[in-house]
């Protein structure tokens, strides 16, 4: 496969270099190119040229090396992101756990200090002597 | 298919130059694009005295459309105005614009789809001088055979147009241009190989549209 046997083609085809647009073409382009610009910065306000600046910036993420970067980063991110809400819900629950038998085990411990408190502690109500029990040794009929 | 490389036994073959190489005047490029970028409006415009005509031909070969191609060429310019500052010379101005100008103009092809209107510039009276013009159309087709300039430049463009943009890009760069190879893929940012296989299909193609002519 070599061009050897096309030549007669791209003899042809350079034919075409023959078709030009003509000898002033170039200074009437130039004149038309300043005249644009001249238009473009008039016509466009600070937050236009802001906004094509910011453009022209962000065009280098259109870049497909840019693209794959960006997508793996995201996809990592959201991976972190979900990870995190798994990972969170059993500490969460054992978290809660731990707690609740904490209090549990608080309010267990207060109701068996009241009990011993109540047991301990003399009625408010005065009770006579004579009404009291005798002790087991005075029932005696000894 | 197509975009499997070629091998190597074309590599030396390289089209007769057109133009001065690319980078005779890169040196002088990077002046120019410094003095641009430090706001000397006139480098730009030398850079643009220097490289319209031969973006001229690029869009014009690749549209087949005179006036499509001055407006394609002034918004080119102007992407490259609003981007000089930003060109750091990792590759030559040359082919930075140019890629600039293809990618451009690939875009324009793609949007205009079929709604494509020819309309062709004069062929310069410089052309019944060219040897080439002589070998093709005298020598090779035999003595006595007319060939009228227009019909023949009405059927080079329909057969360029017959072709894939692809195509119709690196036959544009190669045959009618004169970059070599090595440049050419720069450009496009495909390998060498690419670039052979794609002029290799291209050649095929445009022998079958132009038989009349190579016999």
């Amino acid at each position: 496969m070599n061009d050897d046997e096309f030549e007669d083609i791209r003899k042809l085809m350079r034919l075409k270099r023959h078709e030009t647009p003509g000898e002033n073409f170039t200074e009437d382009f130039l004149r038309t190119f300043h005249q644009r610009q001249r238009e473009i910065a008039q016509r466009q306000s600070g937050l236009d040229r802001f906004l094509e600046q910011l453009g022209m910036k962000f065009e280098a993420f259109l870049n497909p090396k840019w693209g794959i970067a960006a997508a793996a980063a995201v996809i990592a991110l959201v991976a972190l992101f979900l990870n995190g809400i798994n990972g969170a819900g059993p500490q969460a629950d054992q978290a809660a756990q731990i707690a609740a038998e904490a209090k549990a085990a608080e309010a267990k411990k207060k109701a068996q200090n009241e009990q011993n408190t109540l047991e301990n502690k003399p009625s408010g109500i005065a009770i006579p002597a004579s009404h009291q029990e005798a002790p087991e040794k005075a029932k005696d009929p000894r | 298919m197509e975009e499997t490389s070629l091998s190597a036994s074309d590599a030396a073959l390289a089209p007769i130059p057109s133009e001065p190489a690319p980078n005779s005047s890169a040196a002088e490029d990077r002046i120019l694009v410094a003095r641009a970028q430090n706001g000397d409006t006139h480098a730009f415009d030398d850079l643009i005295r220097k490289y319209t005509s031969k973006l001229y031909g690029l869009v014009y070969n690749m549209t087949s459309n005179r006036e499509d191609t001055a407006d394609l060429l002034q918004e080119i310019f102007s992407k490259a105005y609003r981007s000089l500052g930003r060109f750091m010379g990792k590759s030559s101005f040359y082919t930075w614009i140019y890629s600039i100008a293809v990618n451009m103009t690939l875009n324009f092809i793609k949007k205009r789809g079929r709604h494509m209107k020819v309309s062709l510039d004069d062929v310069d009276t410089g052309i019944e001088n060219d040897p080439d013009f002589i070998a093709v159309t005298t020598a090779k087709t035999g003595v006595g055979r007319e060939v009228n300039i227009h019909e023949l430049q009405k059927r080079l463009n329909e057969a360029m147009m017959k072709l894939s943009e692809d195509h119709r890009t690196v036959v544009t760069l190669y045959d009618i241009q004169g970059n070599q190879h090595a440049e050419i893929s720069k450009i496009l940012g495909v390998s060498e190989g690419t670039v052979r296989s794609r002029l290799f299909y291209a050649h095929r193609q445009l022998q079958a549209y132009l038989e009349d002519f190579v016999k």
